[in-house]
């Protein structure tokens, strides 16, 4: 008798736990990209036709990664978290990871991005979906290299040559012997003036470099702002004659930002 | 089998009473922060760190500008009340390149027993900069750090960028 009163209670929660997930909407999804990091956009596009959802203004719970900034409360979705009608049925959630998260990239990177769509109330939802992690941001190594990656007129700038890199046979043979660079305002003229085979130190990495402070080696004048710095490196490379001649590299730029 | 539940009743029972108490080390007296910041100050090194690098996960991350620039003629005082409050501060850089916008006036801390910025005051002119681990100070050294921001259109500010300082007591 015992055996019969456990047996109709598993069989009991089983038909609840069915019934629920039945509940669930059934609705199709894509993503895309497939495969994206922290800092793509990325773009949710939902079909809601012939699920418990149709005709039902849809809203995004993103989780996995921690809770995203959508999730304010259950029983009332903010408006940032509402999907974009494309047509009938057929809606579009955009986001970029660290902003739809409000985390620094480290902090989504290998975490999954897992989403469900509600109604704002919560009354109907999606099951969950958990399409994809955030992948890394590849670091692409490259002949010309400037650090760090943004800055201002007012910090210290390193700029490389790291020949390893090179996609072109002079830019791979030559040898380097400095820097050239300038600094250009917004309209595209000249600060102070251009700088010429500035002395490169190797560095532990192959690469060569050289750092400075646009305001000590250029005159700038107080209040001046300086859009960007342009640079190229400067040496020698054998001809087909077998001669030595000058050779520089084409010019890479660097854009100053208004740090605060 | 009666045995045994006896023998494993009397294990337990044993276990339990070879227990005590753990004596917990003191851990002292809380770490007094303004009062280790107080005195003069020489800085030694000059790193700048990549943020934006650092989050995400890329090689490059810190440059060492310590011998770029006479950085190590920069020297700091920093005064307090004789109970121990911020009172005035005096900055000189020598030959250094002047990463501050005040050389004196005075300085004040966002929380006494724990703080996490320092601003610099002279009239209408500050600087704000962020306190580095406290255990420096332990070590006679102070980490000041000069932290930059890009700022989104929507007013949302990220850390792109540090130059932190490393002091070390003068005296």
């Amino acid at each position: 008798m015992k055996r019969i009163y456990k047996l109709s209670l598993i069989a009991f929660f089983c038909l609840i736990g069915i019934t629920a997930e039945a509940q669930k909407a059934q609705i199709k999804y894509t993503v895309t990209p497939g495969v994206f990091t922290p800092e793509d956009e990325v773009v949710v596009e939902i079909d809601l036709a012939g699920s418990s959802l149709a005709g039902k203004e849809p809203y995004i719970w993103a989780f996995g990664a921690g809770d995203a900034i959508t999730n304010t409360l259950w029983t009332s979705s903010p408006d940032i978290a509402k999907f974009t009608k494309v047509t009938g049925d057929k809606w579009k959630f955009v986001f970029i990871g660290t902003t739809l998260y409000n985390k620094g990239a480290s902090e989504l990177i290998d975490k999954p991005f897992s989403f469900l769509v509600k109604t704002k109330d919560g009354g109907i939802q999606s099951e969950d979906f958990s399409p994809t992690k955030f992948s890394p941001i590849m670091f692409v190594p490259t002949l010309l290299r400037h650090f760090p990656l943004r800055t201002s007129q007012y910090d210290a700038l390193s700029l490389y040559l790291d020949q390893r890199y090179a996609s072109t046979a002079n830019n791979q043979r030559f040898s380097a012997t400095g820097v050239n660079i300038k600094l250009l305002d917004a309209a595209g003229n000249l600060v102070g003036q251009e700088k010429k085979n500035l002395p490169l130190v190797k560095q532990k990495d192959g690469s060569s470099g050289y750092t400075f402070l646009p305001e000590i080696l250029f005159t700038i004048p107080d209040g001046q702002v300086v859009n960007k710095v342009v640079y190229s490196f400067t040496g020698t490379v054998k001809d087909v004659n077998g001669v030595t001649v000058s050779y520089t590299t084409e010019e890479a730029e660097v854009v100053f930002l208004d740090l605060k | 089998m009666k045995k045994l539940k006896y023998i494993i009743f009397l294990l337990v029972v044993l276990s339990a009473a070879a227990c005590k108490k753990d004596q917990l080390k003191d851990i002292g007296e809380p770490r007094k922060v303004v009062n280790a910041m107080k005195g003069n100050w020489t800085l030694n090194s000059v790193i700048q760190v990549d943020e934006y690098a650092k989050d995400k996960l890329f090689p490059f991350t810190a440059v060492d500008l310590t011998g770029l620039y006479p950085y190590r003629e920069t020297k700091l005082t920093l005064n307090t009340t004789e109970d121990n409050k911020p009172a005035t501060f005096n900055i000189s850089f020598g030959n250094s390149p002047k990463f501050l916008k005040t050389t004196q006036g005075n300085w004040t801390v966002d929380n006494y027993d724990t703080p996490q910025t320092m601003t610099l005051t002279n009239g209408t002119t500050t600087d704000q900069i962020s306190l580095g681990k406290y255990g420096l100070l332990d070590q006679g050294e102070l980490l000041l750090s000069v932290k930059k921001y890009q700022v989104g259109s929507d007013g949302k500010k990220t850390l792109v960028l540090s130059n932190n300082y490393y002091f070390k007591k003068a005296n």
